[in-house]
């Protein structure tokens, strides 16, 4: 009865969804990269510490409140929108919101008669020999206007016919070649020859679209006449005529009694612009993004900038915003000689990111930094390089001044970073060497980055790191996890390592003597098996195979540490460099103990263990001997016991 | 005249012993992948090396069925055999309605291409549902036209779900595995002993036995990434 209770519990515990791809780990985010941490306070101005590797979307952002231009509100709305809707068709299924002929479907369907349609498919392929590409042919505006109109016809009588052939136009949308017929009310006649002009242009046949558009423009009494000369000049776009279809957006910009398409067509242009003159428009784009009050203009100004930046255009004239983040985004290239033709905020943000302690303009950088005021969106940035470049004592001062301010997670840790490398002492490293982790308070110092692990791990001998294992500055957490290091490099430095020892290992997946950043945490406890062999150690590499740190590498320089002792590092470091992988390590040692100990009662267990950590753990090419090695010495000597009975198998 | 006649039955053993037919018949052996990217294959050799293109991503979300199209250029040399992939994406356990995944799958299947493959990740509880979408899709598909899908490793390893599967392979995808795998050289279902999956970023430490080749290609296809994976798996065969 028992088992069978347990049986169903067990079933009833196995999860019903199982990831059908991967493995996909965790990692640890301590700074930022592509965006900033708080977008939302960035497009306000709180920039922190820039980063080059920002996308350069929030480049132009940062550029404009760097030259004190800035954002207003709708500005703000207009370069950073609420996240884009999934673009994709719904075929089939209930509505999902985000789709594009959600309006239309919507109206429609309410009207009572009338068969519910359940979607609409707006791409469609392009026809061309050997050739393979599809475009979305119907936008959401076309849809909108849709809808609006069924209004204003379901008002004015009966709508079923005009549905019709609305139906008719967004099936061309797809792979549709019907043409509404004539109207049988003329009430609604310029209605239906809106409908034949944009099923003509659904079905590629833009020039008789273009035709039917500039009759119905001509026609005053249609409700379409003012919009029809915009749509001709798109037949012309879709036709490829980019030339004409700019004199064409041109006219209908300047016209007077056109003004409601103004703005339309001004967006057209550019479009049509960076396709027949990219250095041009470019150009005239950079020019654009840097000026105040763009709410109209800077959300479609941006888009073309992006595209065209990303195709690697460059502008036919240099232009000071596209040559900043050119600059900003290599390191700071040629940005001290910009910065004394220009003495302005980017450029100074850019050279201080390129300087280097020592360098000659140091010193008129650091000055015209340390005048940057603190309500300055660069207040921040400048003083990390300050940071920097000042001489230790002073930079030591100037960043723990920083950390008391109110900051980002990413930001603190980059300058708890920089506040840890000038450290005076072990303890003063060790105050600054934990982190948070970003998205959590940054008051949360519970983890340790790369460069904390590695100075840990490869910069101080066994004593500090034993000294570092009960130190109050570090969380808990990682105190324990040195503590087990400490006892594993101990023991695989020792001359004659202690078999106690070696056993505990062996039931210590988890176990290794190195000290391992959180980027990339292990994810089960130290006594569990991985199951993707995060076991034990790898030979000559600190890490698992996930990340591997070749064993030459150089260490961050430790300058707090007194020569000998970094030198008594350096010599524990060599010998660690040589170590087999832990299964062949534990393996070798155990062998040599049950050899030496045929009649300890650990040793069966022992040996077991060897072969359970050639198969789970990191291997190298003796691994397999080690493992024949303790099956063979198991079965052979200890035929009886239940740890044989465990060990069917030995792994290469 | 004793070995005349046993060279003869060799021979004629060896003609007549059973091998595999091969699924795709008058299908090149060779077949890039073209994934969701600007890709100019104009340079491929029509004769040797097929496209297999994404097509289509047809995501299952809420219960809804969306299609996203394959909105980058493709373009190929004239004669060049055509496949079209379909990605099956399922983001939620409440699926839609069979029929309507299968209508927007089997649309990929355009007079243009030669045969139809689907990708997807089936979780244990989606496989029934994967069954009957195959099956679905299957029977909305011209007749002569080969369906095939693609498929993890484990599928052509450890469980036997996709056994009796209406497609004419299972390609095992030999890269992106998990830390520590190693693929196999040859699988146990007929399904997945005919094709193999892999990619020119990964080398692999043994060669599938497979006979057909899909390549993936994590950036757009060059002319030289080309001509040097064909060089590898001329290698093989």
């Amino acid at each position: 009865m028992a088992l069978r209770l347990l049986i169903a519990l067990l079933i009833l515990v196995v999860p019903l969804e199982l990831p059908g791809c991967g493995p996909f780990f965790e990692a640890t985010e301590f700074k930022v990269g592509l965006e900033p941490e708080a977008p939302d306070q960035f497009v306000r101005g709180t920039l922190g510490i820039l980063q080059p590797s920002y996308a350069r979307l929030y480049q132009v952002i940062a550029y404009r409140y760097l030259m004190g231009v800035g954002l207003n509100d709708a500005e703000r709305q207009a370069v950073l929108p609420p996240a884009p809707a999934v673009n994709s068709a719904r075929v089939a299924g209930p509505p999902v919101n985000d789709s594009p002929e959600t309006p239309w479907l919507a109206a429609r369907n309410r009207v009572p008669g009338v068969q519910p349609l359940r979607s609409v498919d707006v791409y469609r392929q392009v026809k061309r020999d050997n050739y393979f590409d599809t475009y979305v042919n119907c936008n959401a505006d076309a849809f909108r206007a849709a809808a609006s109109t069924l209004e204003r016809i379901r008002r004015a009588g009966k709508p079923e016919e005009w549905i019709a052939a609305q139906d008719m136009v967004f099936e061309d949308c797809s792979k549709g070649t019907k043409i509404p017929p004539p109207v049988s009310d003329s009430r609604f006649a310029p209605d239906r020859a809106y409908q034949i002009a944009s099923a003509k242009f659904y079905m590629e046949q833009y020039d008789d679209a273009r035709q039917d558009f500039q009759t119905i423009a001509a026609d005053a009494s249609s409700p379409w006449h003012d919009i029809a000369p915009y749509l001709a000049a798109r037949c012309l776009i879709r036709k490829g005529k980019l030339a004409e279809a700019e004199t064409e957006l041109e006219r209908i910009a300047s016209d007077p009694a056109l003004t409601r398409w103004h703005a339309a067509a001004e967006s057209l242009l550019g479009y049509v612009r960076a396709h027949l003159n990219p250095p041009g428009r470019m150009h005239q784009i950079a020019l654009a993004l840097t000026k105040p009050d763009s709410q109209a203009t800077i959300g479609k100004d941006l888009a073309d900038y992006r595209f065209l930046f990303d195709q690697q255009v460059k502008p036919d004239s240099g232009d000071d915003l596209t040559d900043w983040i050119l600059s900003f985004q290599a390191g700071g290239f040629g940005a001290l000689e910009k910065w004394h033709e220009h003495p302005t905020l980017p450029w100074l943000v850019a050279a201080l990111q390129s300087a280097r302690p020592g360098d000659d303009a140091v010193q008129a950088l650091m000055t015209a930094a340390s005048q940057v005021k603190g309500d300055s969106p660069a207040y921040l940035t400048v003083n990390y390089h300050r940071v920097r470049l000042l001489p230790a004592a002073e930079a030591r001062d100037l960043a723990t001044q920083l950390l008391t301010t109110k900051i980002g997670t990413s930001d603190r840790n980059l300058l708890r970073a920089q506040r840890m490398r000038l450290a005076v002492d072990f303890e003063d490293f060790l105050r600054f060497a934990p982190r948070a982790v970003v998205g959590k308070p940054p008051t949360s110092l519970d983890k340790l980055d790369d460069d904390s692990a590695e100075i840990l791990d490869r910069g101080v001998p066994l004593d500090l790191l034993k000294q570092a294992s009960s130190s109050p500055f570090l969380p808990l957490e990682t105190r324990n996890r040195l503590r087990r290091v400490v006892a594993v490099r101990g023991l695989v430095l020792a001359p004659t390592p202690n078999f106690d020892e070696v056993f505990r290992v062996l039931q210590t997946p988890g176990d290794a003597p190195y000290v391992q950043s959180d980027s990339y945490p292990r994810g089960v406890k130290p006594g569990d098996l991985d199951d993707y062999r995060d076991n034990w150690w790898c030979a000559g590499s600190k890490r698992n195979f996930f990340v591997e740190t070749p064993s030459d590498a150089t260490p961050l320089v430790a300058s707090f540490v007194p020569t000998d002792l970094r030198e008594r590092a350096a010599r524990e470091r060599e010998k660690l460099a040589g170590l087999p992988s832990g299964p062949s390590w534990l393996g070798a040692q155990t062998i040599a103990f049950a050899e030496r100990h045929p009649e300890d009662l650990r040793v069966p267990e022992a040996l077991y263990r060897v072969v359970r950590a050639s198969r789970f753990g990191c291997t190298d090419e003796h691994t397999g001997d080690f493992s024949k090695r303790a099956f063979d010495l198991l079965h052979h000597r200890y035929p009886a016991s239940e740890w044989t009975k465990k060990t069917p198998y030995w792994y290469k | 005249m004793k070995a005349y006649a046993a060279i003869v039955g060799i021979a004629v053993i060896a003609i007549l012993w059973p091998r595999q037919a091969d699924p795709l018949p008058g299908f090149p052996h060779v077949f890039l992948w073209a994934w969701e990217r600007p890709e100019n294959l104009e340079f491929l050799d029509p004769h040797a090396t097929g496209v297999a293109f994404l097509a289509r991503t047809v995501r299952l979300r809420d219960g809804s069925v969306s299609v996203r199209p394959r909105l980058q250029p493709l373009r190929f040399p004239s004669g060049a055999v055509l496949m079209a992939v379909v990605r099956v994406e399922s983001q939620d356990p409440h699926l839609p309605p069979v029929s309507d995944v299968a209508e927007a799958v089997a649309a990929a299947a355009i007079p243009e291409v030669r045969a139809l493959q689907i990708d997807f990740d089936a979780t244990l509880s989606q496989r029934a549902f994967y069954r009957d979408l195959l099956a679905d899709v299957r029977r909305r598909m011209p007749p002569s036209m080969p369906l095939s899908m693609t498929a993890l490793t484990s599928w052509c390893e450890s469980d036997g779900w996709i056994a009796g599967l209406p497609v004419v392979e299972a390609v095992p995808m030999l890269f992106r595995m998990g830390p520590g795998e190693r693929p196999s050289r040859t699988f146990r279902p007929q399904l997945c002993r005919s094709s193999a999956g892999v990619s020119v970023d990964e080398p692999l430490r043994e060669p599938p036995e497979a006979a057909r080749l899909y390549i993936f290609n994590p950036r757009s296809w060059t002319d030289s990434t080309y001509r040097a994976a064909l060089r590898e798996v001329r290698k093989w065969h």
